[in-house]
């Protein structure tokens, strides 16, 4: 698998495993920017290069850890903590298991940019 | 009908009926309600002509400002059109940590504020407006991600301000504990605006500085100004002891 | 007797609903929510302007719709000078001129279509003949020149004071009561058969 291959599973499995954490209304698709030319029109373009909304995997320049960022809406009534946490853990979990018992590393950044 | 002449600007403005009297001067007093009290216009047929043109205007603007003035209905497309829009740019502010230094773990400013202020609009006769939350500067220190938040509300008059800045402050350390995990440092209440029973907002501004948990009573300043020196002065808390 | 200046819809405060200098604190700090209500709320009075000044509803829409994305992108720099209603109406004002003035080469007074008034005047549909002076009012409207319009319109529907719309339209308050004046004039004339 090349890396790039490597990182679409990632993202997929994160993405998935991510979404069934309990307190996670959904994940957080980076926007696409308004086109500033004044009128109504606007490109509603999938975010530049993100193919699995919510999540981003990089692999590190040591070439070693691949970095795993989550963007969470939350359910009010679920402690952000705990789900982050939560989210987080599963993470984690799928990340891995989308490494295939490579010894890559995993750092995952979890960030909650709404409370719905 | 002919009449389709507008007159262009700064013509025309000293337009006088056949009495003398300027048009115009007619028309501002029917608009500043004096034309009654004024024995020429009641009795000069060519101002009376003068103000009962304006009147028959002024019925079918009546008509006009009623259809369009009728507020938005439920739900309402337009909005929905807006907020289309609107919502493709996210102004979320930086995000903050949540748990501990190491854990990687945030939440962006906008989400804790908006948890804030619902927390505080459940107060009764209490709403919250502007709320900054930053990283602590003894935060860092201590090794984990506590904040700092800063809070306007406005309230009614006949509540004890030192009161509601109390009670305010209470229901964001808890809702920051209960609903988000977050650790709060101090908490600054600014009592921005006090309304009376009619809504009217006085612009008097309080503030109230303190830290949970140390169960300071602050006390009072003059005008009506809580908390010692300014906002910035919530006490240490304990365990972030000085550099 | 002239209507006294009422109180503009938004202002009303009622137990449940913050006021507008609240929700512009709210939505500064980048709550959308807080936002959607003021649009909400302000959306149809603006609406009815932009469509008083560009005569056409789906113009109208687009223009104001592109002043509230607008208003969204500028809020954090709007330190509350003035109300965010005045704000607003200064926002959409400006816009509708600017289109105004940049269409108006292209459209003639030929194209504006002449009003029906004798034959509905002696109708005895009510309804009929008051929605054809209705739109003879509208047609009227439509003879002033932008500028004239804006400042008309704001005024005798919208409440706005001399002094804000001498800052929405970006003239002085004697130019104001000038071109109130003169609007007044073309509309009385106007609207004379309709008496």
């Amino acid at each position: 698998m090349t890396p790039h291959d490597t990182r679409q599973e990632i993202e997929r499995t994160v993405a998935a495993a991510a979404g069934r954490v309990p307190g996670v209304a959904s994940l957080s698709p980076r926007l696409p920017r308004l086109l500033r030319d004044g009128t109504a029109r606007f490109v509603r373009a999938a975010g530049r290069g993100e193919q699995v909304p919510g999540v981003h995997a990089r692999l590190d320049t040591d070439r070693h850890t691949w970095h795993v960022e989550v963007k969470v809406t939350t359910l009010s009534g679920h402690r952000a903590l705990d789900v982050t946490r939560a989210v987080r853990a599963a993470a984690d979990g799928a990340a891995h298991a989308a490494l295939h018992g490579a010894r890559d590393a995993v750092a995952v950044t979890v960030t909650v940019t709404a409370v719905v | 009908m002919n009449g389709r002449q507008v007159p262009p600007d700064g013509t025309g403005d000293d337009e006088a009926l056949p009495c003398g009297t300027p048009l115009r001067a007619v028309w501002e007093a029917y608009d500043a309600g004096t034309a009654a009290q004024d024995p020429h216009l009641g009795t000069c047929p060519h101002c009376t002509a003068a103000l009962h043109e304006l009147t028959v205007l002024d019925g079918f603007v009546e008509r006009a400002r009623s259809a369009d003035r009728s507020p938005a209905v439920d739900p309402d497309p337009f909005t929905t059109r807006v907020m289309e829009l609107v919502r493709l740019e996210v102004r979320s502010g930086p995000a903050l940590p949540l748990g501990g230094a190491e854990e990687d773990l945030w939440i962006v400013e906008a989400a804790v504020a908006k948890a804030f202020r619902a927390a505080v609009d459940a107060l009764p006769g209490v709403r919250a407006g502007s709320c900054r939350v930053r990283p602590a500067d003894s935060g860092a220190e201590a090794g984990g991600g506590s904040v700092r938040v800063d809070l306007e509300v406005v309230t009614s008059l006949e509540r004890n301000l030192q009161e509601v800045a109390e009670a305010v402050r209470h229901r964001v350390v808890d809702s920051a504990h209960r609903a988000l995990g977050l650790e709060v440092d101090a908490v600054d209440v600014t009592v921005a605006d006090v309304l009376d029973d009619s809504g009217q907002a006085h612009g008097t501004t309080f503030s109230y500085a303190a830290a949970p948990g140390t169960g300071t009573a602050p006390g009072h300043g003059s005008g009506g100004r809580f908390g010692g020196p300014g906002t910035g002065g919530g006490p240490v808390p304990e365990g972030g002891t000085g550099r | 007797m002239r209507r006294e200046a009422t109180q503009p819809a938004g202002r009303e405060r009622q137990d449940d609903a913050p006021d507008d200098a609240l929700l512009v604190a709210r939505a500064r700090e980048g709550d959308q929510d807080a936002f959607e209500d003021l649009v909400h709320r302000h959306g149809p009075a603006l609406l009815g302007l932009a469509t008083r000044m560009l005569g056409d509803r789906a113009e109208a829409e687009d223009a104001v719709q592109d002043a509230f994305v607008n208003a969204w992108r500028r809020l954090p720099e709007f330190r509350g000078q003035a109300a965010f209603r005045t704000w607003m109406y200064r926002i959409v004002t400006n816009r509708c001129l600017n289109q105004l003035r940049a269409r108006r080469p292209a459209t003639g007074l030929e194209a504006v279509p002449e009003p029906a008034a004798p034959e509905y005047q002696a109708s005895p549909e009510r309804l009929a003949e008051s929605n054809a002076a209705m739109r003879a009012l509208a047609e009227a409207v439509s003879d002033l020149s932008p500028e004239q319009r804006a400042c008309w319109v704001l005024r005798e529907l919208h409440d706005l004071s001399y002094d804000e719309i001498a800052q929405a339209v970006g003239v002085g308050r004697q130019a104001v009561r000038g071109r109130i004046f003169r609007a007044r004039r073309h509309l009385t004339t106007a609207m004379e058969a309709w008496r």
